[in-house]
């Protein structure tokens, strides 16, 4: 009787200790969870940072590519266009006669001149504004870049805007403006097109950006080598700014780029330093 | 009235207020609840009724196990039901989708014929393995989101929790219970473990209920 109340005894004390075992290993695991959910985040911040970094090195290596392009324009148009403007008045008025009538109808062509060189420096004196995005936005900054490069008679570029356009935050703007003069270059110096489209869509949810031309067109598997390297950066920064970028295009079929800016990628992105 | 009260337990009293009082705040914030918690929400008030019910009947016709049957459907659809709009693999959602038809199905099936006018323990099990592996699941998922947030205050942390630790611990009443009808052993330190459990699940259900947020952001290109 007494052995069996002995066993009943040991018994207990190892039911008991099992059930602390039990709940010590249930403590156990989720201390082991918790330590290993604040070491996920704190790898997570630290992605997050480099991110960060690598996205405003990007940032403004395309700010700075923006205001090259636009030096080499002005520098452009000063030489090409304004200097010989001006070179001629001076020869002009260098030149004398013994008509006044004459005289006067060479002033008054000078005058023309002259008028149209301060014209032309009032374009320059804008494009010379290195926030124009900022301040006018991607639709008119695209705007007046085409206005421009179809004075220059080398390309014809034709824009479309559907839907009402709203702002896409300046950085993600100055990227996508730069992968528009890219294109333009692209569409200029290697496949030789004369035509090309630029269509906005500003849909409630999604942008999208498409550019086409009736250039010679290319291999797309040139994407994976290093001669593709200008159309991988465009797709490179497509996806910094958390939009999806598609390069299409054949020997002899143009090019056709697409850009889309969807609200549910653009989620993780929302935190209002992009 | 009085001498009804009087003759209920202290811990029981605590548990039954702290279920009203988790019932109450439940529907309070009921509108400003995610999805996963609104589930969980309409559970409270449900179990409250049910253990009343239960506690009317135990003194009334001294039989209440088939309170025990009817919160299984309840609990394990509303439960299933929070875990499916919280965790997001399709795959998991699939066979939580299928789950609840078929445990449902179960619980009809053992309250009428395995089990009848005995208490739910094979529903209460099997509903409880399914409990724990959603909670792990769920930390599984919490560990593996990017999402910038202390784990204190993510409410399915609190609610996994609560129904991991109450889960285990059930396992391991009835296992112990077992054990003391086999011996003679007196039960009621049994009964006050399941009632302190019931309490801490409560508890961390109410945490979860109280710092969940339907945080519904309007999305705007900045």
């Amino acid at each position: 009787m007494r052995k069996e109340g002995l066993d009943i005894n040991n018994d207990i004390i190892t039911v008991v200790f099992i059930a602390c075992l039990f709940f010590a290993l249930i403590v156990s695991f989720l201390i082991f969870f918790v330590v290993l959910y604040n070491r996920r985040q704190a790898r997570n911040r630290r992605e997050k940072a480099d991110l960060q970094s690598h996205y405003k090195q990007e940032l403004l290596k395309t700010q700075i590519e923006v205001q090259d392009q636009t030096l080499s324009y002005i520098s452009r148009e000063i030489h090409d266009n304004i200097t010989q403007v001006l070179s001629f008045v001076k020869l002009s008025l260098g030149v004398k006669t013994a008509d006044p009538e004459q005289n006067r109808a060479k002033i008054n062509e000078s005058r023309e001149l002259l008028a149209q060189a301060i014209n032309d420096l009032r374009d320059l004196s804008k494009s010379l504004s290195f926030d124009s995005i900022k301040a006018m936005g991607l639709t008119n900054t695209l705007e007046r870049e085409i206005k421009r490069i179809n004075n220059s008679g080398l390309i014809t570029v034709t824009l479309q805007v559907d839907g009402e356009a709203y702002t896409l935050g300046e950085k993600r703007e100055l990227v996508i403006f730069r992968i528009f003069q890219e294109s333009v270059n692209n569409a200029l110096k290697h496949a030789n097109a004369k035509q090309m489209k630029v269509e906005l869509l500003y849909s409630e949810k999604v942008f999208n950006l498409t550019i086409s031309d009736n250039g010679e067109g290319f291999d797309t598997r040139i994407l994976n080598d290093f001669e593709g390297s200008g159309l991988n950066n465009m797709l490179n920064r497509a996806k910094l700014i958390g939009a999806k970028a598609n390069i299409e295009s054949a020997v002899g079929k143009g090019c056709r780029i697409s850009l889309t800016l969807d609200e549910v990628i653009q989620q993780i992105y929302a935190d209002g330093t992009y | 009235m009085m001498q009804e009260l009087k003759r209920l337990e202290a811990d029981y009293i605590v548990y039954m207020l702290l279920l009203l009082f988790t019932a109450i705040i439940s529907m309070i914030r009921y509108k400003r609840l995610t999805p996963a918690f609104k589930v969980t929400a309409i559970l409270m008030p449900i179990t409250f009724v049910d253990e009343t019910v239960a506690k009317v009947l135990a003194r009334t016709v001294h039989n209440n196990l088939i309170c025990s049957h009817i919160l299984r459907l309840f609990e394990f659809t509303l439960v299933s039901l929070t875990y499916y709009h919280f965790l997001e693999d399709e795959r998991i959602k699939k066979v939580i989708r299928v789950l609840i038809p078929v445990y449902c199905f179960f619980v009809i099936l053992n309250a009428v014929y395995i089990q009848r006018g005995k208490f739910a323990s094979n529903s209460i099990l099997i509903g409880l393995i399914a409990f724990i592996v959603y909670a792990i699941l769920s930390y599984k998922q919490l560990i593996l989101t990017s999402e910038e947030k202390s784990l204190t205050m993510q409410p399915i942390f609190w609610n996994s929790t609560a129904w991991l630790l109450f889960g285990s611990t059930v396992f391991l009443k009835f296992g112990l219970q077992n054990y003391f009808v086999a011996h003679h052993i007196n039960q009621d330190i049994l009964y006050d473990l399941l009632t302190y459990m019931n309490i801490l699940l409560y508890s961390l259900i109410l945490v979860a209920i109280l710092i969940d947020k339907n945080e519904k952001r309007r999305f705007g290109y900045q």
